[in-house]
């Protein structure tokens, strides 16, 4: 899903960080910086491939980010629905118990603290 | 009960008495009911009136309160400790010599819990304005007055209790302290004047009518159930000799097993439907659509307000094995601990009931009488569990009784397929050739019931076969001496803090103490400033929460908490903007997972 978002973003461009005038990016070239985040996100998919933790959450990050700008965009009146589209079913997919298992993140403090325990949660 | 029995069942109440220790600057200690009694009025509160004295001051005895009948006052009874509480200057002078000043109060509660419960716990703090509440420099004031019952009774009191059923023996401790100071003292929940505590022996006896020690039970904030009681070969249960060990809360002197600090939640009753459709959501998130991991926090997540119990055990003992030997009377000789149905302290109606002092051993607050009076046995869900002595014959009972079931089964399993062969005889031959549909029908619905009978007597026999062959292992276990786990009844027993759950920075404690108020201090700026803006708001939350994931090493879960808002939004967004989409999407699956069913079950004829 990852590789196939990655294409998607590639074939459209509609990374819309750039084109936010709140996070306008002067001196970055818009298609440099999409090419980087996909190459990120090819990063991260090999990650996955592999089973490594840090890919999961690295996923779960750029996901997010996605999500906000998505979500930022549609705020201001520009809105881009298949970013936010895939991008809620690549989370949905990620937080899924059979999906975190093989990863060994299904307890994320533990997995991220070494085995301490913590306070009662967060919120 | 004569006096050989009483002095048999002091005898036994003093074998297994327990030891108690408690908290460096614990101010109140178990106490002679007959001392505190002298130092209290009874009074009668109806509502919408003031109390009224009915016995003052030095007038109260047990004989003399046990007389008083709840019905004829119609209105709480209670007595009252305090009459004056200290003001400014004595509660300063108090704190310069108390006890107190031993107590190190740690970790601070609020680094302890999370942001949520801190702000839970602003709510509570203002709730006890508009409740009832204990007022200020009552406890110290109820402090002096315990010192002086002490120099007039200096040994501690139990009241104990002896009750036997048919398989145990049960031991009740049952202790006064004349003062609850949990929150004024010990940061907790709640304060009342009069605090009775209670810890259970529950025994068996041998062949040779020897008392053997199965079980020890602890009474712990009106809690109740198997959570309460150890086994007696369990480790958590230290003893000294055949004297159980007690370690009693700072100010609440609730019964812990281990020495330690422990996270007590207070649930607000006025959240709990919130709280249950939380729950529901997060059981539908978990289990239908299969999202989410393991960690507790994930699965659970209260809203409830967090105190601490200390619980350390570093301060005074008093019992077996110590320099203060317990003072034993059997409660069935004290008239008020059995009879008077009041409040052993001050009432003061508080909605939620933790500012008003407890009835005594025999009664609820209400009046009804306390589970662990008339039941103690089922108090601690003990009822189910056969003593040691009775353990293997127990079993080995209901072995025969499933064996003679399974026995039974196999004719009527016998009978039941004859019937069905030959119903199946007469279907067949009127399928062949019966003029009358009717009893065609008839025949066929007797025999499909016939099958259905030969069926459920299977599965009986099955499950039956299968059930003794467990007992059967178990039998065989206990026969070699194998109990099994000494903690397998147990369900969420309370546990101490760990101490690396308990070292935190000096900075993340203070910002534990600050934040919750400072959030809601800034959060009145922004909406002023801003007028109320949607993205401060955002920014200024995500801010709190991001240094609140940094002090508590959960950036992890702070990231991934986001990103699940996130996706939740942007999945209403999507169903606001798309909904007729989405509905003709579903409309058009749903028509094609039909047609394709039915087309499916079409071909397979």
């Amino acid at each position: 899903m990852l590789l196939g978002q990655a294409l998607v973003w590639t074939a459209t461009g509609t990374l819309h960080f750039s084109e936010l005038p709140s996070l306008r990016l002067p001196a970055t070239d818009t298609s440099y910086f999409n090419l980087a985040l996909v190459g990120l996100n090819l990063v991260i998919a090999l990650g996955m491939l592999l089973l490594r933790p840090w890919a999961w959450m690295a996923a779960m990050t750029v996901q997010g980010t996605s999500l906000g700008a998505g979500l930022w965009a549609y705020y201001l009146g520009s809105p881009d629905f298949l970013l936010m589209g895939t991008s809620v079913l690549v989370v949905l997919y990620l937080n899924l118990h059979e999906v975190r298992r093989p990863f060994g993140v299904e307890d994320l403090r533990l997995r991220w603290n070494a085995g301490q325990e913590e306070p009662d949660e967060l919120l | 009960m004569n006096s050989s029995d009483g002095h048999a069942d002091l005898v036994l109440l003093r074998r297994f008495e327990p030891q108690i220790r408690f908290n460096r600057g614990e101010l109140f200690y178990p106490v002679d009911v007959d001392v505190f009694l002298i130092h209290t009025d009874l009074l009668l509160h109806r509502r919408g009136e003031d109390p009224t004295v009915l016995i003052p001051r030095p007038h109260a005895t047990q004989e003399a309160i046990a007389g008083c009948d709840k019905d004829i006052y119609a209105g709480a009874l209670h007595l009252r400790l305090v009459d004056r509480p200290l003001n400014t200057l004595q509660l300063v002078q108090f704190h310069a010599r108390s006890d107190l000043r031993e107590f190190r109060k740690g970790v601070t509660r609020h680094a302890r819990v999370g942001l949520v419960a801190r702000l839970l716990d602003v709510v509570f703090r203002i709730s006890l304005l508009v409740r009832g509440r204990v007022p200020g420099g009552t406890a110290a004031a109820a402090a002096i007055t315990y010192e002086a019952m002490r120099e007039t009774a200096p040994s501690p009191v139990y009241y104990g209790r002896v009750e036997r059923t048919h398989d145990y023996t049960s031991l009740q401790y049952w202790f006064f302290y004349a003062y609850n100071d949990y929150r004024s003292h010990f940061h907790g929940a709640n304060d009342h004047e009069g605090d009775w505590e209670m810890v259970s022996v529950f025994l068996s006896h041998n062949e040779g009518g020897a008392p053997i020690p199965e079980w020890a039970a602890f009474a712990a904030h009106d809690g109740k159930g198997a959570d309460l009681r150890r086994r007696w070969d369990d480790p958590e249960l230290r003893k000294v000799g055949e004297h159980p060990i007690v370690y009693a809360g700072a100010g609440s002197h609730a019964a812990h097993f281990s020495p330690g600090e422990y996270i007590i939640r207070a649930r607000i009753p006025l959240l709990a439907r919130l709280e249950r459709a939380i729950a529901t959501v997060k059981s539908v998130w978990r289990t239908a659509l299969r999202q989410g991991g393991t960690s507790r926090a994930e699965r659970d997540g209260h809203l409830d307000v967090a105190f601490v119990d200390y619980a350390r055990g570093d301060g005074r003992c008093i019992g077996p094995g110590t320099e203060i030997p317990w003072e034993a009377r059997l409660l069935d000789e004290q008239p008020a601990l059995v009879h008077y149905p009041g409040l052993w302290g001050r009432y003061l109606d508080d909605p939620i009931r933790g500012e008003d002092a407890p009835a005594g051993p025999r009664f609820n607050r209400d009046g009804s009488v306390r589970t662990a009076w008339y039941d103690p046995v089922g108090w601690s869900e003990l009822t189910a569990e056969p003593s040691t002595s009775r353990e293997i014959p127990a079993a080995q009972a209901e072995l025969t009784r499933l064996n003679e079931e399974a026995a039974a089964l196999g004719p009527r399993i016998a009978r039941a397929e004859d019937e069905a062969t030959r119903l199946g005889v007469r279907v067949a031959a009127l399928r062949d050739g019966s003029p009358s549909s009717r009893h065609l029908d008839e025949c066929e619905g007797r025999l499909a019931e016939a099958r259905e009978t030969v069926s459920r007597l299977r599965h009986s026999l099955s499950e039956t076969e299968l059930l003794a062959r467990s007992i059967g292992t178990r039998v065989e276990r206990l026969k070699q001496g194998d109990r099994g786990d000494p903690r397998a009844h147990l369900r969420r027993p309370d546990v101490p803090q760990q101490p690396s759950q308990l070292r935190l920075h000096r900075l993340a404690e203070t910002w534990s103490a600050i934040s919750a108020g400072l959030l809601l201090l800034v959060i009145g700026t922004v909406t002023i400033v801003y007028h109320a803006a949607l993205l401060p708001f955002l920014l200024l939350f995500a801010a709190f929460l991001f240094v609140e994931s940094l002090f508590h090493r959960r950036v992890a879960a702070l990231v991934h908490g986001i990103v699940m808002t996130l996706a939740l939004t942007a999945l209403a967004v999507l169903a606001y903007e798309f909904w007729w989409q989405i509905a003709v999407a579903l409309a058009l699956g749903l028509g094609a997972a039909i047609t394709w069913t039915n087309l499916r079950e079409l071909t397979r004829r």
